[in-house]
This record gives structure tokens, sequence and C-alpha cells, in this order.
């Protein structure tokens, strides 16, 4: 295969922009598959995907393209997550090409992630073809989004393409202009191998399957390899691309892009953009950009039913199969007795997990509130790591902590921009940009600490927006904050799965809040329930929800029994989801209020 | 009428046997055309006869009572009149929905206790909207006035359908809050009791010697026979209900089969249960014994019951358990725990 003639690209877009139907038409039009094919290609995968209950992950698609020059080239369209809590994920699979088309819809225009994903496109020095698509709407102002395009992301109008997915409009000469545009992978096949790994997933039946780049060097069949950041080294079993159909081949060369099994059987063996070198010949450097990918956002998972334990416990560890990023370990709570404490790349993921457990493995769970992890010296010198607000050290011995900060970009429309300012302030948030990008569009941009993100940022975006502002955020190190831990107390017992790390400034207010949503939820009952937010031992706010004085049937003769035992039934029923913290029962909602306090 | 009855020859009681209580019910008697009542009683006793003791209660309207009725049902054999009064106040009367007049009520109830042959019980309505303290002494004074044997105080219960249901949503404020009832009853409960008047169960009061006897047996899990559309009775361990629908009751009557919607079996768990959860209603309570049996079985009881001791909703008196008044607002809290 002549390196030349090779062409590794990426489709990059918000979400709903038209990624998926651009690609199906790309891949119809290389003649790779057919209509009905493709049809009969997504259902096996379906079938396949409820049959051992995996996902199927992202495929590195290669394509023969036989261009309006003459020649022959193989376009390598390799997917990237759309989701905004895999930003590195997406980063690695960028730097897996040369070029990217950057789709964007024409009667929406610039959204956040588009943007987020261009800079990471550019990070990257990729090649950035601007497509505007969706011209076929009648709604569609391509000439205004290419401005847009221009403007926010620095990419000439001009340059931009006019495509119609739906109607293949454009498609064609699109295709002309990855050729011409994208540049050639460069790198010497003698070189010593290097090659990224951009993607791995589990297959119960071979092991863990990896998609690689080749960068330098021939990768090929039998060869023993070793992963350059954990030095460990496996045999190649089968090498090969995706045709569309995974297809064996015996060796890939620089710029080629395809599939590994090695001898590798947990997911956890790889990482995401890790090098792959010749365990006998090694390079001298790993390839740039690897990260160690870790948890940010941390939640306590816990079956409703204790008797559920054991069943959470193999789900997830089901689920850290397919999904190496999470992480979970074994914690109890007075409260909420035996669960793990989760940790996820975002609130996104977060969601996504949680669902599937739900869903998946049909199991009921009580999520505590999500918390990040902070950094904290103590006054003897020591670092120590907090990812449960349970476990920050008391006051006295903290000397700093510092919390996780981001930086979110969000692009809206401009009537939403006082609510969205003002919601970035109330979050502790520091304006960075602010720029109209369009009439009536804004670019907003802001550092804010995760920990204010992960309560209910997104849903207030939303509602503040009624929708339209887009969200993307990146990760950008720590800083250090008055921060002190909020206990709530239910009867004077500290509910160990109700604290939270909050600013100082913040902690009256959130008290407060939180106390006055709990009084909301917790039902009156035998006793009186004193609930209370305290900083150390200084009590903050204090409300009490009075005992319960009447739960009485009246009329109770002959006939009604069997009725009054249904509704006593029904009433016990209603108390199932009780949880117990001394003798005061509380609801599950009670360990969600602290995502639902409104600030 | 009629359908019963043929229903009373299918009754699954040996011919002859002797009622201690009857009780008419669950609809309006005294809408009954007396005549068509006397001769169904006929039918009733000649096959069972009456114990010379026997408590018949009828229910009525207080605008159907007139002197006629009354003779005709003291000569038919009715000993007992209840007659769901509500309240004595015009308001509370209209926001019911009553047909009587405080007035009525009054004078209907008067005309009762006049025949020394009658007892006459009393329903009222607690927690009406718009009821409050001062209202409720002033039905409570009147009720003192006239001083019936027996009354029943009921909460306003709104778990089923009723017609107040639309007037909760449109103004939930209207209506007393917990709270508010919880006072009610209590207030209830200090007055008649000041009164000489024995609180004998959740709703029930009565002078000495007056104590619905029919009723009891309910919460003594004693046989009780039924006959009707939706009727239920219960005899040991077996419980049964007639069909709910007036035509599919009469169809199988006509049919020559009994109207049963269901009959179950008590399993000895919920002959427990209910044994404790009845027995509970009532002030005498229950057997220490039986009430530990309960403990053991239902394990949440226990801890709940624990509660209630510890609260003073429960007293242990010799060697029955016993609830409080302030035990019995709260009844269904312990009761939960035994279903």
């Amino acid at each position: 295969m002549n390196t030349a003639k090779v062409r590794n690209f990426s489709i990059i877009a918000h979400i709903d922009h038209g990624k998926s139907t651009l690609a199906d038409r790309i891949l119809e039009l290389t003649g790779a598959v057919s209509a009905r094919d493709m049809k009969a290609q997504l259902l096996d995968d379906m079938d396949l995907e409820r049959e051992r209950g995996i996902t199927i992950k992202a495929h590195a698609v290669s394509l023969t393209y036989r261009a309006r020059d003459g020649e022959t080239y193989t376009l390598n369209l390799i997917d990237t997550p759309g989701h905004v809590d895999f930003s590195y994920e997406v980063s690695r699979s960028l730097a897996a090409c040369e070029g990217a088309l950057l789709v964007v819809d024409a009667t929406q225009g610039v959204e956040a992630q588009t943007l987020a994903n261009a800079y990471v496109a550019l990070e990257n020095d990729l090649e950035i073809i601007p497509v505007i698509n969706k011209i076929d709407l009648p709604s569609a102002d391509p000439e205004r989004v290419a401005e847009q395009i221009e403007q926010v992301v620095g990419l000439p109008a001009e340059e931009a393409l006019l495509v119609s997915a739906k109607t293949g409009e454009g498609v064609p000469e699109l295709l002309e202009a990855l050729v011409a545009r994208v540049p050639a992978p460069a790198g010497g096949d003698d070189a010593p191998l290097r090659a990224m790994l951009f993607d791995a997933w589990y297959d119960p039946y071979r092991g863990v399957c990896c998609l690689i780049r080749v960068k330098e060097g021939t990768i090929r069949r039998k060869q023993r390899i070793r992963f350059m950041s954990t030095g460990t080294a496996f045999e190649i079993e089968e090498l090969g691309r995706f045709a569309p159909k995974p297809t064996p081949t015996d060796e890939l060369r620089p710029g080629a892009v395809g599939y590994m099994f090695a001898t590798i059987k947990e997911l956890d063996q790889t990482r995401v953009g890790d090098t792959i070198t010749d365990d006998r010949r090694p390079a001298q450097a790993a390839l740039p950009g690897f990260k160690e990918i870790k948890p940010v956002v941390f939640a306590g998972l816990y079956p409703v039913d204790s008797g559920d334990y054991q069943d959470l416990r193999d789900a997830l560890d089901k689920l850290r199969l397919n999904d190496a990023s999470f992480t979970f370990e074994p914690d109890t709570s007075q409260a909420l007795g035996f669960g793990f404490r989760c940790g996820y790349l975002g609130l996104l993921h977060m969601e996504i997990v949680q669902q599937r457990l739900e869903r998946e493995f049909g199991l009921d769970l009580i999520t505590t509130a999500p918390s990040v992890r902070y950094r904290v010296v103590t006054t003897s010198g020591e670092e120590v790591w907090v990812e449960n607000p349970k476990d920050l050290p008391e006051a006295g011995r903290i000397e700093t902590v510092a919390e996780p900060m981001i930086d979110a970009t969000i692009l809206t429309h401009d009537d939403a921009v006082g609510a969205i300012l003002k919601l970035c302030e109330d979050r502790r948030g520091v304006q960075k940009r602010l720029e109209y990008v369009g009439p009536q569009r804004v670019l907003i941009e802001y550092r804010l600490p995760l920990a204010d993100v992960v309560l209910d940022f997104y849903d207030r975006l939303k509602s503040v927006s009624r929708g339209y502002a887009s969200f993307d955020y990146q990760l950008v190190g720590y800083e250090e904050g008055n921060l002190v831990k909020l206990d709530v107390l239910v009867n004077g017992e500290p509910v160990d799965a109700l604290s939270v790390i909050v600013h100082h400034e913040n902690a009256y207010r959130r008290g407060q809040a939180l106390v006055s949503k709990m009084k909301e939820v917790i039902p009156r009952q035998l006793y009186e329930v004193v609930i209370q937010a305290a900083v150390g031992r200084r009590v903050i706010s204090r409300a009490v929800v009075k005992a319960l004085r009447k739960n009485v049937l009246a009329k109770c003769y002959g006939g009604d029994v069997t009725r009054k035992k249904k509704l006593l039934e029904k009433q016990k029923e209603g108390k199932k989801r009780l949880k117990r913290v001394g003798r005061v029962e509380v609801p599950q909602e009670a360990f969600l209020a602290v995502l639902k306090v409104e600030d | 009428m009629k359908a019963l009855e043929t229903e009373l020859r299918m009754i699954d009681l040996p011919a002859g046997s002797t009622l201690e209580t009857l009780y008419l019910g669950g609809g309006t008697p005294s809408q009954v055309p007396s005549g068509r009542l006397a001769g169904f009683l006929e039918r009733l006793t000649s096959r069972f006869p009456l114990a010379s003791s026997a408590e018949v209660t009828a229910e009525a309207n207080p605008e159907d009572v007139t002197p006629a009725l009354l003779a005709d049902w003291a000569a038919a054999g009715v000993n007992r009149v209840s007659m769901g009064v509500q309240s004595f106040l015009p308001l509370e009367l209209e926001i019911l929905d009553r047909r009587h007049s405080a007035e009525t009520a009054e004078h209907s109830a008067r005309q009762v206790l006049e025949d020394e042959h009658f007892q006459l019980s009393l329903d009222l309505m607690l927690a009406i909207p718009r009821q409050h303290r001062a209202s409720l002494e002033k039905s409570l004074a009147k009720v003192l006035e006239i001083r019936p044997h027996h009354l029943s105080v009921y909460l306003l219960e709104m778990d089923k359908p009723h017609r107040l249901q639309a007037l909760a949503r449109r103004h939930p404020d209207r209506f007393a809050s917990d709270e508010e009832a919880a006072g009610l009853y209590l207030l209830v409960h200090e007055t008649l009791c000041a009164a000489g008047y024995e609180h004998y169960e959740i709703s029930n009061f009565a002078l000495p010697g007056h104590r619905a006897r029919h009723n009891t047996r309910y919460w003594l899990h004693l046989a009780v026979h039924a006959l009707g559309v939706a009727a239920h009775g219960h005899d040991g361990n077996r419980r049964w209900a007639n069909l709910e629908n007036l035509d599919g009751y009469v169809m199988a009557v006509e049919r020559g089969t009994r109207p049963l919607a269901w009959s179950t079996v008590l399993k000895p768990d919920e002959l427990l249960a209910e044994d404790v959860l009845l027995g509970l209603r009532l002030a005498r309570g229950v057997a220490a014994a039986r009430v530990a049996e309960a403990a053991s079985t239902f394990p949440g009881f226990a801890g709940r019951l624990e509660e209630f001791f510890d609260l003073g909703l429960a007293v242990q008196a010799g060697d029955t358990v016993q609830l409080t008044p302030r035990g019995w607002l709260l009844s269904n809290e312990l009761f939960q725990q035994l279903v």
C-alpha cells in the first residue's frame, strides 16, 4: 500500500448535526456497502449487542475510493465518541488522523461541541474541512453559518463545503476535497514501530480488540508488541482492517488504521492514547499526547434492597469489562449500608452507567450526590486525595484544599446570556470570554470549579436557555479554595451519605437550601425529626419535621377489613424505599436532595 | 328485597340457629316501605329465631323518621336505630350535601328516644371542611343535650372516591390539617368521656351497657353472616363478600346460586394479624400473649410497638396491651407492620 494514497480523517460535529448520516452516505458512495447491506450490517451489530450484552463501539472503517484523478485512494474514517465527558478519547481519535470534516448544521450554526472538537483538531494539527450540512432544509442559512465558522473557529468561509447528507448533494465533491486537502500520512516503514491505540473494547469471545493507527514502522501478525506506558508485552494474534467487515491482514504499515487482537484478556490492560512498539526493538520515545485518564466525578451507589449487593457487584464487574474508565470500590454508609464508591469521567458518563445498571441489570439503586477529587495538604505536609466528602480531614488538620477546575464553553442565543452569566457567577465562575459570533449568537467561556458543575449545572443551563445553549468543557487543573465540609444531621446523627464539600461563602446558603429541601421530602413520622446543617460543630441551619399526629382508619367493620388491609399494604409499600437513620426513616429522595437544591 | 329473600334461603347456616344481633344497614332501610321490611324480618326470624335479648339495629335517614315508621319498626322487632346525623350545624350539613336540616336531625333523634323501646346511635363526622373546634363544640353540646346511647364519630376519609375530592383539589385550605383533625378527635374524646361515655373503640362511644353488640362482633372476630349486594361475612377463618353490582347480584340469586364475589380462608398468620389489628381498635385491647405472638411473627411490628410504648401511644394494662387515644390516631403506623 502506498502511503501517499491514504487519507485518515474523522467527522466532528455537534450532536444531531448529521454526522452519522454523512458517514452512511460516504460508505455508500465509496461502494463499501450497498444501502441494503448497510441495514443488514447494522442489524447484525444490534443482534450481537443483544446477544452478548455489550456495546459495539465506534469502528474505524477503511474505504476504497477511485478519485477523479484516476487514482485509487484508501480513506480511513475514524469515528469519535460524541460525548462531552470523553474529550480525551476524542483527542486520541483525532490524533490518529491527518484531517477532519467539521460538520455544522446549516439551520443551527456552530455549537459548543463543534467548537470544542475543532479546537482539539487544531491542537493536533489536523487539516479541517468545514462542511455545512442540511442545505436541503428550507430554513438553511449556509452563508451565515460559513461566516460563523470563520469568526469562531477561524476557518475561511469560502473553504466550507455545502452538502446535504440526506440527499447526497455535495458529497462527491466532499470526497474529492478529502483527497485534495487532507495530507497523506508521513512515517517510514523501517523505523522502530510506533502505533497509537485510540480505542479498545472487550469482546467476550476474542478478548480485547484494539483500534490502532500505525505512525511509524510496520506491525505484523505474531509480532511481540509492548505498550509503552505500562511496559507490558503481548503477542499479536490477529491484525486486520474494517472494510467495513473485519478483514484479517498480515501487516499494517505507516498511515494504516486497523484492529488488533493480542493476548490481552482485560480491557484494564490497555490505555487509550498509549504507544504500541516492538518488544524486541522498541522506539526511543512514545508518541506525544498520552494521558492516564482518571475518573473526575465520584458518587456512592447503593442497592435499595441491601440483598442486591452481590448482584450490584456482579453488574459493576460486567460493565467494567466494557468501560475501563469507570471505577468502583466497596464503600459503606451508616444510612445506606453496603455499596460502592464509583468514579466517572463526568456527569453524563455517570448517568449512562447508572442507567445501564438499572435497565440492563434491573437493579434499584440509590445514588448519592456526586463529588470531585479534592487535593488536601494537611498541616503535617502530607498530600491526601479526597473523593468522598466524609473522608475530608477535620478542619484543624487541613493546610489547604484544592479543587479541580474546568474551562467551559457555552454557545447560546443572546436572550439567555443574562441568565447564563448569573448561573456561572453563582457557581463561582470567572468569565474568560464573551463574544457575539453572529447576530443573536453568543460564545461564553468561563472557568468554573468542577464541583459546582457536577451538581446540576447541565439541567440549570438547559432550563435557563430553554434548551438552546450548548455546553462543552475541559479540565484545566487544580486551584486552592476556602472549602469546607457541610454535614447534614438528622436528630443529631450525621448522615454520612449527605455530606458535601462546599465553598465557605456558599456554606450558609447551601445549608439552608439543603435543610429546607430535606424538610420537604422527609415524611412526618412518630417522632419529631430535627434536621440540621453544620460546618464542623457550628450549626448553620435547622428545620423541624413535626411528629405525625394522625394516620388512622376511622371506620372498620366487617366489609371494610379487606379494603383497609389493602390500604395499609399500600402505605407500607410506600415506605419500602425509606432508609433508617437512627429512628428516622429517610426517603431516597433525600439523598438526591443535595442535587436538586436550587441556589 | 325479593332477591334478598331468595338469598336468605341459601345462607350457610343451619336453620333454627338463633341470632344474637341483627343489623339492617348499608343502604337505607328507612327508605324501604315498612311493610316489606317487616315481611322480610318475619321470614328471616322464622328461619333463624332471634335470641330473647337480641340487638336489632336499623339505619335511618333523619328525614325519614316518623312516628308511624318507628311504630312499624318496633312492631317488627327493631330495637336500635342508627342515624347518620354527621353534624348539628347547617353550614357543615350543606358542605356534606345532606338532605336533612339540623332541626330535623334533632327532632328525629328525640322522637326515637321518646320511645323507650329503642336505643339510639348517632353518627358524627369530624374534619368536615370549615369545621373548627368551636363549631364542633356546638355539635357536641347538642349531642349531650340529646344524649343518645351510642355515638360513632368518624374522621373524614378521602381515600375512596368522594364527592368532596373536587373541593379538596380546589380548596385544600378548607380541609383540616392532620394536626387540626387530631385536635378535634381528642376534643371529642375528652368531651364525651367527661360526660360519661366510654370511648370503647377508635370511632365509637357508648353510655355504659350500650355498646354496639353487632359491630363488636367484627372486632372480636365472631361469626357474622351477611345478605345483600356487596355484603361481607365471616365465620372463623373464612371470609367472603357478595357481588357489588346490583344486576349481577340479582341475576346470580335468581339463577339459584350464591352471589359470591369472592371467598377466602385466612391463613393462621393473617388471622393472627387481624385479631391484633382489630383487637387493638378496642379500648379493652388484646391479650399480651397474643400481641407477643404477633411480634414474633411480624418483626416490623415488634419494633414499631416498642416505639408506641416509648411514646405513650400504647400501654400495658395487666396482661393486655391497649392503644391510647393518641395511639389510635396513629394506629395505621402500627397496623402497617401487620400486613
